[in-house]
């Protein structure tokens, strides 16, 4: 009954811990060791003290943390419940001597040198607090330490690690110098050399524990951290804590909440702009689709003010400096300004004339891509705009001569118009680039049978029928065409030409 | 396209598999899981290169990014926090215990 007992006591002390509520998990682990005795019992109140203590540094409460592991040492600590945690904290607060008296009763001088790398470590990272036990020689490494991560962070790599130099490896501290590695490798975005330096620290260590978080707040595996936490970290790096906005614009885009959202990306782009420009533009291409979808259910004049105040505060994309896309995206929507949507892209021929991200080849590619976009928007008025849109189709394979859907696009508008001498034209220079091309030369088979040419359609279904052998609608079509030639007595020549040739 | 041969390293007269071995490399070098930024832009790089056209149209005529998303730019932010201007000692805080 008892072993029940403590073991629902136990779960339910396990279940606060998870929870964080340490304070209750204490008192709970101290009633059932009371009620058990038992070893196991012990060595949880005993984690739960250390627990308990850590909570409170973390809040800021040091004297109630204090007061926590005094409360530990006054209960004891069992060989069980030692544990580098423990040892960090004890010096954290204060209770070095007492720390040192616990580890040389567990591990003798080696557990009395472990404490000095403690307090060592502690003198780099609070100096003036826990770090001012340690020996004079670890306090002078400390501040050196000290000057050089600062250097770095304030982004002066080599001075900082010009700093360290004098460190020798021998150090207690050496550690860190693979630390201040590992961070400027970072900071200049090269995770490769800094994981190679970081995977170098012993565990155990403060540096490793600085480490281990950094890969928590990157999203990597790490021990569990505080929101708060980063919220104060990104506040440092960026000036607000900026991820829970981006996640919140994206929500007000959603719910398509574009006077609360608008404000808060301009926000954002202050932010970000000095050190992370590039995550602006990202930020631009995210909204930008569902701002043309939110606009296009707008009146004409509600939805240029909505566009105007968006690139009022949004980084332009780096394709589209001017928005002279974006903007011939909007009009192609339901406010149907075909001519606006035309005239925008022809602008956007031009920002892209000045490209500097396009060698001149893809360049090239894409002011073709563009005019066959605007040939197709001539095509959706219909009427004249098809010569325009020939016009347009023309100048995009000057561009691009081997672009294929643009010579179909071309051929099609032909056949459609019965523009014969173009059709031809325009089919004989498809088949330059695709020689093959099963459609266009069954397009070329289609328009000489119209005009009454055997001859010219038996050569392309035979072209045709090279690239499909054993296609049965090709065998049955040349059947025809052989047909024809036959009926037609003046073309016998060509009938038996024909034959030789298949 | 200048911008992905220079991500990849390669000068312009690199052929097709050149390309292909070129990034096997870097993949090897930049893993997804250890170095999502990176490889993200390797990856954008080789597509470019292997189909230049599609990667265009995508580029000019698709008004919203297929491999981008809100959450996506915030993990950034935060893989970032570490090039930000930092304040020394709260990147040495974090070596309490948590």
């Amino acid at each position: 009954m008892i072993d029940s007992a403590s073991e629902r006591s136990g779960s339910e002390v396990e279940r606060l811990i998870a929870k964080g509520r340490y304070k209750e998990a204490l008192k709970q682990a101290k009633i059932a060791h009371k009620r058990s005795g038992s070893a196991a019992d012990r060595l949880r109140v005993e984690r739960l003290y250390g627990l308990r203590a850590g909570q409170l540094v973390r809040s800021g409460m040091l004297d109630s943390a204090r007061e926590v592991v005094d409360n530990l040492l006054a209960f004891g600590v069992t060989a069980g419940g030692w544990s580098t945690d423990l040892e960090w904290l004890l010096v954290r607060l204060g209770r070095g001597r007492q720390a040192r008296r616990l580890a040389v009763g567990f591990a003798g001088a080696e557990g009395s040198a472990r404490i000095d790398v403690v307090e060592a470590d502690w003198s780099v990272v609070d100096p003036s607090g826990a770090g001012q036990a340690a020996s004079g020689e670890a306090a002078g490494q400390a501040r050196l330490i000290r000057e050089a991560l600062a250097a770095i962070l304030a982004d002066e790599p080599e001075r900082g690690l010009d700093l360290l130099r004098g460190l020798m490896w021998n150090s207690p501290l050496a550690e860190w110098k693979f630390f201040a590695r590992g961070l400027v490798a970072l900071r200049r975005g090269d995770q490769t050399s800094a994981d190679a330096n970081w995977g170098r620290l012993d565990p155990s260590r403060a540096a490793s524990r600085i480490v281990a978080k950094l890969r928590t707040i990157a999203g990597a595996s790490g021990p569990p951290l505080a929101e708060s936490v980063i919220d104060h970290l990104e506040q440092q790096a960026f000036g607000a804590p900026i991820s829970d906005q981006i996640r919140g614009i994206g929500t007000l885009a959603l719910a398509d909440q574009w006077a609360e959202l608008i404000p808060t990306l301009g926000q954002l782009r202050r932010a970000l702009e000095p050190t992370a420009g590039a995550l602006c533009e990202r930020l631009t291409a995210l909204a930008l689709g569902p701002l043309a979808r939110s606009v296009a259910g707008l009146d004409r004049a509600r939805a240029l003010a909505r566009v105007e105040a968006f690139i009022a505060v949004a980084r332009p994309l780096a394709i589209d400096p001017h928005w002279n896309r974006f903007w011939a995206f909007v009009w192609d929507g339901p406010h149907a300004q075909k001519t606006g949507t035309i005239a925008y892209w022809g602008h956007y021929l031009e920002d892209l004339d000045a490209a500097a991200r396009f060698d001149p080849a893809t360049r090239d590619l894409a002011k073709a891509l563009v005019w066959q976009r605007i040939a197709q928007g001539f095509l959706a008025g219909g009427g004249q705009g098809v010569e325009a849109a020939l016009d347009c189709l023309g100048k995009s394979l000057q561009l691009a001569p081997d672009h294929l859907p643009c010579h179909r696009l071309r051929l099609s508008i032909l056949e459609d118009l019965g523009d014969g001498a173009r059709f031809a034209e325009a089919a004989g220079r498809l088949l330059d680039v695709a020689p093959n091309d099963l459609e266009t030369l069954l397009a070329l088979v289609r328009y000489y049978r119209a005009r009454g040419e055997p001859g010219p359609a038996l050569d392309h279904l035979l072209a045709a029928r090279r690239t499909r052998p054993i296609d049965r609608r090709l065998v049955e079509l040349e059947d025809e065409i052989q047909l024809e030639l036959e009926l037609a007595p003046d073309r016998a020549t060509l009938a038996g030409q024909a034959r030789g040739r298949s | 396209m200048t911008g992905a041969r220079e991500t990849l390293g390669l000068d312009g007269g690199a052929s097709p598999s050149e390309i292909r071995d070129r990034f096997l490399e870097l993949v090897r070098q930049h893993p997804p899981d250890r170095d999502p930024e990176r490889f993200a832009a390797i990856h954008a790089a080789y597509k470019a290169l292997e189909d230049p056209t599609s990667s265009l149209q995508t580029l000019l005529f698709e008004l919203e990014p297929r491999d981008d998303s809100w959450d996506a730019v915030a993990a950034d932010v935060r893989k970032r926090i570490v090039r930000g201007r930092l304040e020394l000692q709260s990147l040495l805080d974090l070596a309490d215990p948590e």
